[in-house]
């Protein structure tokens, strides 16, 4: 597959080529983070951070490429890693209290949502992740959701995100989901 | 005053960044104004995040269900490599620390920039960056196996590699650079999903591994006889439910590729359709003895 090919089936949405660029580049990216002081985990989250970022701008459409996709996703590695890098240095001089209430506060939040998307169906689900973190069309997510067309796409994401909205407030208050 | 319809799309707009400045100023001014909108907003601040966190995770645990093959050496392999990695090490000097917030326009002039600076500096010759590309798709088994820096040992080859077959003028180094191929990105662009077992209707399939996640029949007014790859999947639209096909798959030298037999004819299945394609014939005499052959055995 040219770059070309791999972007154009990015756009549309089509996760395959998620798949295929991330073992077509693995090596190369995770590599470079260890050959750096990381560790194999720590290299694979890097490069998955930056991968699913490349895919978020390329599948909205935002995205005009000058250079190969592997010296973009390159680069995006290296910025994340040399940033992580500085994360850590700066929280071993400093306490880490803090950050252990946050994360727990996120994982309750992501629970809370995943049993709300659940109730609403793998249809509604899929619709809010491909419009709010793919960021795809509405037409390519009637393409890719078997809709009649782009129109019907958006009612159904309308419909989708106010059951979403009014699930979540009804069964918890608005002062725990904000803080 | 905004209606509640209006508020979410408004705000829908404004937190996935589809606001014009001015658009933005006068939303942002409106949410200093009206405490109802700005609660609102700030729950849907957090809801979006939580979606988009979700959906990452979600991918997340995709993309580690990907099998990685164990690294192979390939010591040419180094020489390309090496081409990229001088590459990038130039034009990550120009970036920006924070590159996932900065615009195309930033990358442009940091890449092409030095890259041209960089192909001014490298030696042209056609025939031997040819040879190495060939010599790249024979070795389809072979995997970038190294970080970059090591192969800077290798600073002779690695300005072959770099050298640009297509066109003259030293620009645009990078994209010219022969691409490290998988297995994968021959003959089939779908990475090695193991395989369901394809459709009840596929009988006498030979195996297909690392092909396609599976077969649908899709019925079609307007494609009769027609097929497209999409989301690792093979569609055949047309009448495919009601009379047996076969799906075959054949390894030769050109790579991996996948036919369909259809009332004795045989159909070629191009790797690379992503758009609805008429289905053609098989004519190739060599093509169809090998494809004879699979179905012998």
């Amino acid at each position: 597959m040219t770059d070309q090919e791999i972007l154009d089936r990015i756009k549309k949405g089509d996760e395959s080529a998620l798949d295929f660029l991330y073992k077509k580049n693995y090596r190369m990216m995770v590599n470079m983070i260890i050959k750096n002081n990381g560790s194999e985990e720590e290299a694979k989250d890097i490069y998955q951070e930056a991968l699913l970022a490349f895919w978020q701008k390329a599948a909205s459409g935002k995205l005009e490429m000058t250079s190969k996709i592997s010296t973009f996703l390159y680069s995006i590695c290296q910025n994340l890693w040399r940033k992580e890098l500085d994360r850590k240095s700066r929280l071993s001089n400093e306490e880490k209290d803090g950050i252990v209430t946050d994360s727990q506060d996120l994982e309750e939040r992501a629970k809370l949502l995943n049993m709300c998307l659940n109730d609403l169906g793998e249809t509604c689900k899929k619709i809010l992740f491909y419009f709010y973190y793919d960021d795809l069309s509405m037409d390519d997510i009637a393409y890719k959701m078997g809709f009649a067309n782009a129109d019907t796409a958006k009612t159904k994401k309308y419909k989708c995100k106010k059951e979403l909205d009014k699930l979540i407030k009804t069964r918890f208050s608005t002062q725990d989901f904000l803080d | 005053m905004f209606s509640t319809e209006d508020y979410n799309e408004k705000i829908d707009a404004y937190l996935k960044g589809n606001l014009s400045p001015d658009e933005a100023k006068v939303f942002e001014s409106k949410l200093h104004s009206d405490p109802a909108l700005k609660s609102e907003f700030l729950f849907q601040q957090s809801l979006l995040a939580d979606i988009q966190a979700s959906r990452k995770s979600e991918l997340k645990a995709r993309l580690n269900n990907i099998n990685i093959p164990a690294e192979k050496p390939a010591y040419w392999k180094y020489a390309v490599l090496a081409g990229i990695a001088t590459t990038i090490f130039v034009a990550i000097n120009y970036l920006p620390d924070n590159i996932l917030k900065n615009d195309k326009a930033e990358i442009k002039t940091a890449t092409s920039d030095k890259l041209e600076n960089l192909g001014k500096g490298v030696a042209f010759d056609k025939s031997e960056a040819e040879e190495i590309e060939e010599e790249d798709k024979a070795d389809l088994q072979a995997k970038p196996t190294e970080a970059p820096e090591e192969a800077k040992s290798n600073p002779t080859e690695s300005k072959k590699v770099v050298s640009n077959p297509e066109k003259d003028s030293g620009k645009e180094v990078l994209p010219n650079l022969p691409d490290v191929h998988t297995p994968e990105s021959y003959g089939n662009d779908h990475v090695g999903k193991d395989v369901e077992t394809p459709d009840h209707n596929l009988t006498k399939t030979k195996q297909i591994n690392t092909t396609v996640a599976g077969v649908e029949v899709v019925k079609s007014k307007k494609h009769k006889f027609h097929y497209q790859y999409f989301d690792n999947k093979l569609f055949l639209y047309g009448d495919f439910d009601t009379k047996t096909y076969d799906i075959l798959e054949l390894n030769n030298s050109k790579g991996q590729k996948l036919y369909l037999k259809f009332e004795s004819n045989y159909y070629e299945l191009q790797p690379d359709r992503t758009e609805i394609s008429k289905l053609e014939i098989v004519k190739n005499r060599e093509t169809l003895k090998e494809l004879e052959e699979i179905q012998k055995k």
